[in-house]
């Protein structure tokens, strides 16, 4: 389900101490953060045009550090897929930041959330009766229904995405909200770990 | 002529392409996925897009992604090759959106070919003859009945819509058409939300013979005979000859004539191959399908035509009109293929990646000609996403026997290490009677035990 | 970019919804086909099979025969006004289809609109709403420079209701306005007439360019039984103005034919010498090709409970061609969905209400339920429908909508005005626009995303299709506000009280559920049809072949200079 600009998260690759942003399709890149710019995870850094059509590219969880490449000369500079768009060294000014980035709220310690982006009702199953649409010990991937968000007379199924700076594969560890409980915006819905 | 063109496939047709666009003036792209990327037969093209991961999902089956990366090489057309999306009607169109010339038919030519009922209608309108069975879509089953009775079981009841083997039923009795009849309906409906159906004989074995053709935007067409492809395990093609030791200088040409007929009178444009099952007790020839792509098997038509249909396929689709006329076209020798795939016959056939650490197929050992289509030499790697095939080994000379023989010499001086082949069996299949008298057919591999 | 960037949309059913669900939810639909189907059987019936005995009987077919001999043999009939009048009572009397045929017919590989009075219900009488359907036809024949053909046979008023269908400003005579109106535009129309014609059944051809009249045919001012003296001249009506009249003396037909098949014919001919349809030309170079993702899954694609959001994005790839489709300034405003695909091979807008949570550009991080209008969507919208308009893209809008957004940041946001300039832009709109109602259609949404009001060529709903202005539970809220506290909780602790309170909420709901029936909206022509969702692709190719089969005749841009791409190039993300 779209929802805003489509976002895709850079490729990671290391060499030595460096750490290689991909891009990770075909297309025109475009909008490029210079050299020097720190970078955090769930950063925007740069967009990449394919057949009429942008996609941000998002900087991934784990990966901070200052940009020690320069971008491309050309706008919507034709790169493959692989193709390196940044350097990054990880000892500079960026490192400081937080490697979780915004979003992911710790539940109790170390754990993993996801959390509530809106006010609302959540309903842990398709329709009353129905088995939930996830338990714990099941693997969550991006799109996969998580929960019913019913806002304003509507319900919503809330889709796994990573974008917050969760893990690709995620595992449910416990629910943190009862069937059928007001949430608040960031309010922990879903205790989870990386599968 | 186009200047760049994109060459949306991987490995040997990719190279025969390449080779075939630098040929008459067009630089070549290539695109690759990661597990390609640096493959020495990428070295043929200008430029290389990697398109994405290993997976065909991921990288050659992208439609996006190849677009983009013609549309962002500066492309004018794009070659699909075979198989990926050489027969994709949504690629096709999507190409022709962003101002690239998809080589190949237009689009709502495959979209009827790729439909059963359609090109079967189309084609019988044309003059062909189709395999014996309901005319036109099933009334009832009552109807289905009536026709089972008359035309013979085994008959088999087809869905219209869809493929992929759902919505089809082989029925031995009366009693099994009342059964599979509304099944068949059901899951067609289910699955394609259409349930009609058509019935027709089933045949098992029989010869498997096809024309190709090629057709021009004013209207013209031509055949260049047919290949006999006959040998297959699992409908997998291992051996194709051209012409057919199953028909006379009459009947090839009676067949020709009548599949360049069927080809102008749906305005096919570009290169396609007309197939044919030949029943094998009557041997009457009913039309199967019609390929609307390049086919693996076509250097054995261009070994005893001497047409290049590759440069065809890209002067056809610069609009230009077909460079000769059927006159022109004559039968010379007789040519032999042998698809060397990386698989162990002696294993049940199991895939065998790897590197190559030899690769040599002598072409001087006579008494013919050899020539060897291929993306590999020593030291390739063998990725495991892929088809097997290695290259392909065609022999031409004057006469058949000359033609085995001729590739009973190459195959038998070739040395390809690292990786299983399925090279013995194509030596006991040449060395066999069947084979050799020309009198076999798909049932089994004649000298190879089933 | 001259080009236009389709780009390939959907998943294949099972990627996003599984086997289980997808049964479930075409099962559910299915049972609300089957009563479309009964109900439009009945319809088809007419008075039923006493009266076509009674048509056959005088060597006559019926309506329903004339329109299936008219048309293209195997092309779809796309009836529209269907339901006007249903479950409607006249004293004792019903009126089945408003005793009038109006549809979408092909004859001759073009489009008409045809009109044929339905002699099985009282004689091709004119019922209340009767007047109101035909115009309704003739208007979408104008709108879309699509000939129109009359089947007429018909006997005038129904007397008993006069009073509703004769003084009135689209009273009959307005009928023959609009036959004036198409004649001034250059619609051809061509005229059958094939038994009575009284009065305004008489007045109905004579603008046709061409009239054809059977042999059983009469057309009058007034018919036997009026004229002083008839009885013992032993007049009949067919003396009076048979073709042997109108045909050889008062010029005011062309052709006598000797039954209903010749006249069947005749005019068959004659459409075959309008100018041919321009559509193949307007495919710039494509054929006509089906979605990549089949059509008929769109009966199993909406949840049954009207709450439950789908994936519009799915809807579309299963409306367009191969399922490529071009998404204009998809960053902005993504409640809603615009872009244009094609149909039948021909370029068509879209503009779609997009369900589920979407983000929310006024809060970081937070997200905003879709299927209501923000500013963002607004604006988008507006500027969609009005480059569409430019560049001669006909559109169809496909609402699912709860209305606009509310409170004091929407009013602060100045949606009031975004809203006008969006209606402003619709109701000024020339080019054909199309609308589906597929679920909600509520508020200030349903006028906004052009419904009825605002004059679409066409408006179909579907089974499941809901038109109000608010739900019967918001409205019950609404009613009975002064009783309820801040959380719309009954305030009293009285338990009488309490239960007459929570009784008139339920009557209030269930009421309004009932008045939201598409049947009921369909009777009171506030819909034009009521269609199957799998059906809607078809639908959607007649609209798009229809809105291109004329040429000459409105704007039509080719495709390398659309305001679109203008539009689309502003939007793009540079740097």
């Amino acid at each position: 389900m779209s929802a805003g600009r489509e976002r895709v998260d850079l490729t990671v690759a290391r060499e030595g101490d460096e750490i290689l942003l991909l891009a990770p399709d075909v297309g025109g890149f475009t909008a490029p953060q210079p050299r020097g710019a720190a970078l955090a995870p769930g950063m925007v850094a740069g967009a990449l045009h394919r057949l009429g059509r942008s996609v941000d590219l998002v900087v991934p969880a784990g990966v901070a550090g200052a940009v020690t490449s320069d971008p491309p000369e050309r706008v919507m500079a034709p790169v493959a897929y692989g193709a390196v768009l940044y350097r990054i060294d990880p000892r500079g000014a960026a490192a400081a930041i937080d490697d979780e980035g915004p979003g992911g709220t710790e539940a109790s310690g170390d754990a993993l959330a996801i959390v509530a982006s809106q006010p609302g009702r959540i309903w842990h199953s398709p329709s009353p009766g129905d088995p939930p649409f996830c338990g714990p010990g099941d693997v969550l991937e991006e799109g996969a229904p998580v929960c019913l968000v019913e806002v304003m007379k509507t319900f919503s199924t809330l889709p796994y995405r990573r974008r917050e700076g969760l893990p690709a594969r995620a595992r449910v560890v416990r629910w943190l909200t009862e069937d059928g409980a007001d949430v608040q915006p960031g309010e922990p819905l879903l205790e989870i770990e990386p599968a | 002529m186009f200047r760049r063109l994109l060459v949306a496939n991987r490995g040997e047709v990719a190279v025969r392409i390449a080779r075939a666009a630098r040929a008459v003036g067009v630089a070549p792209v290539g695109v690759v996925s990661t597990a390609d990327a640096g493959a020495p037969w990428t070295e043929e093209f200008d430029d290389v897009v990697c398109v994405g991961g290993p997976a065909p999902s991921e990288s050659y089956l992208r439609m996006g992604a190849l677009v983009q990366a013609a549309v962002q090489t500066g492309c004018s057309a794009v070659h699909p090759g075979w198989g990926f999306l050489a027969e994709n009607a949504r690629f096709a169109a999507l190409c022709e959106q962003h101002g690239l010339t998809f080589v190949g038919p237009h689009s709502s030519t495959m979209d009827r070919m790729g439909l059963k009922w359609p090109s079967k209608v189309a084609m019988r309108a044309a003059g062909l003859d189709l395999t014996p069975g309901s005319d036109g879509l099933l009334a009832s089953v009552e109807e289905a009945v009536e026709i089972a009775e008359r035309i013979g079981y085994p008959v088999i009841l087809k869905a219209d819509a869809g493929g992929g083997g759902r919505g089809m039923r082989i029925c031995r009795s009366e009693a099994d058409v009342r059964e599979a009849y509304p099944a068949a309906r059901a899951e067609a409906i289910s699955a394609f939300g259409n349930g009609a159906l058509f019935l027709e004989k089933y045949v098992t074995g029989g010869r498997h013979i096809e024309v190709q053709v090629l057709g021009d935007h004013y209207g013209g067409a031509v055949h260049l005979f047919e290949r006999e492809c006959s040998i297959q395990r699992n409908h997998q093609k291992l051996i194709e000859e051209s012409p057919s030791p199953a028909l006379s200088n009459e009947e090839r040409t009676a067949l020709g004539e009548r599949a360049a007929r069927a080809a102008a009178s749906i305005g096919y444009v570009g290169a396609g191959t007309i197939e044919f099952l030949a029943d094998p007790d009557t041997m009457r020839l009913s039309f199967m399908e019609m390929n609307t792509r390049l086919q693996v098997e076509h250097p054995v038509t261009e070994l005893v035509t001497g047409v290049d249909i590759v440069r065809e396929q890209l002067r056809i689709a610069a609009r230009a009109a077909i460079g000769f006329s059927q006159s022109g076209v004559a039968l010379e020798g007789h040519a032999i293929e042998c698809r060397i795939n990386a698989e162990d016959p002696s294993d049940g056939f199991r895939p065998t990646p790897g590197t190559l650490t030899a690769f040599d197929v002598p072409t001087d050992r006579g008494p013919g000609r050899i020539r060897i289509d291929t993306h590999v030499s020593e030291g390739s790697e063998i990725p495991p996403y892929y088809d097997s095939l290695l290259a392909k080994v065609i022999a031409h000379a004057a006469s058949r026997d000359e033609a085995i023989e001729t590739m009973v010499r190459a195959l038998e001086g070739a040395k390809i290490e690292g990786v299983a082949t399925t090279i013995p069996l194509h030596l006991a299949v040449l060395a066999s009677d069947a084979f050799q008298s020309g009198d076999y057919d798909t049932r089994s591999i004649p000298g190879w035990p089933a | 970019m001259a080009h236009v960037p389709l780009s390939p949309i959907g998943r294949p059913r099972d990627a996003f919804l599984d086997e289980a669900s997808f049964a479930r939810q075409r099962e559910a639909l299915g049972t609300k086909y089957e009563l479309l189907d009964e109900r439009r059987t009945e319809v088809a019936n007419g008075w039923g099979q006493k009266y076509v005995e009674r048509v056959h009987q005088k060597g006559k077919r019926t309506a329903r025969e004339r329109i299936e001999a008219l048309k293209d043999e195997g092309s779809p009939l796309r009836e529209v006004g269907t339901f006007v009048n249903h479950g409607e009572r006249f004293g004792k009397l019903t009126s089945p289809a408003a005793g009038v045929v109006t549809a979408f017919c092909r004859v001759a590989d073009r489009w008409t609109m045809v009109i044929a009075n339905d002699n099985t219900v009282a004689s091709g009488s004119w019922w209340p709403r009767t007047p109101e359907k035909i115009q309704r036809a003739q208007e979408m024949a104008l709108r879309l420079r699509i000939p129109v053909v009359y089947l007429v046979d018909c006997s005038g008023l129904f007397l008993p209701e006069q009073s509703r269908s004769f003084p009135g400003r689209t009273g009959a005579g307005h009928i023959f306005a609009k036959n004036a109106e198409l004649s001034a535009e250059g619609v051809p129309q061509i005229a059958g007439v094939f038994g009575d014609c009284i009065a305004g059944g008489g007045y109905m051809p004579i603008i046709s360019d061409r009239v054809v009249m059977t042999e059983q045919a009469y057309m009058v001012i007034a018919g036997a039984a009026l004229i002083k003296g008839a009885k013992s001249m032993s007049l009949s009506s067919l003396d009076i103005g048979g073709p042997e009249v109108h045909v050889h003396q008062s010029g005011c037909a062309d052709v006598r034919v000797p039954d209903d098949d010749a006249a069947i014919a005749t005019i068959r001919a004659e459409v075959e010498k309008l100018g041919s349809s321009a559509t193949d030309f307007y495919r710039h170079g494509q054929d006509a090709a089906d979605p990549f993702f089949p059509a008929f899954e769109l009966d199993g694609l909406f949840p049954s409970d009207h709450r439950m959001t789908y994936e519009a994005e799915e809807v579309i790839a299963r409306l367009v061609d191969r399922s490529l489709f071009w998404e204009i300034l998809p960053d902005r405003g993504t409640e809603m969905i615009v872009g244009v695909g094609r149909i039948a091979g021909l370029y068509v807008g879209f503009v779609a209400n997009r369900q589920g949570l979407i983000d929310d550009p006024d809060g970081r991080d937070g997200q905003r339920p879709a299927g209501i209008l923000y500013r963002d969507g607004i604006a988008k919208v507006s500027a969609f429908s009005r480059a569409c308009n430019d560049d001669g893209i006909p559109i169809v809008w496909m609402q699912d909508i709860s209305g606009f957004d509310i409170g004091v940041e929407a009013e602060r946001n100045g949606l009031l005005g975004y809203g006008s300039s969006l209606i402003y832009t619709n109701t000024t709109n020339t080019v054909p626009m199309f609308t589906v109602l597929l679920r909600k259609a509520s508020g200030a949404g349903y006028y906004a995303m052009a419904g009825l009001p605002y004059e679409p060529v066409v408006q179909v709903s579907t089974p499941l299709t809901r038109q109000s202005v608010m739900e019967g539970r918001t409205l019950a809220i609404a009613a009975f506000n002064t009783k309820l506290d801040d959380d719309f909780e009954i305030v009293t602790e009285d338990p009488d009280e309490r239960a007459a309170i929570e009784a008139g909420m339920a009557e209030t709901e269930a009421r309004i559920e009932g008045d939201m029936d598409p049947y009921k909206a369909a009777s009171q022509m506030d819909t034009d049809e009521i269609v199957r969702l799998g059906e809607l692709r078809g639908w959607l190719e007649t609209f798009a072949e229809a809105a291109y089969q004329a040429s000459g005749t409105r704007r039509v841009k080719n495709p390398r200079i659309w305001s679109l791409h203008d539009l689309a190039a502003l939007a793009e993300v540079r740097g």
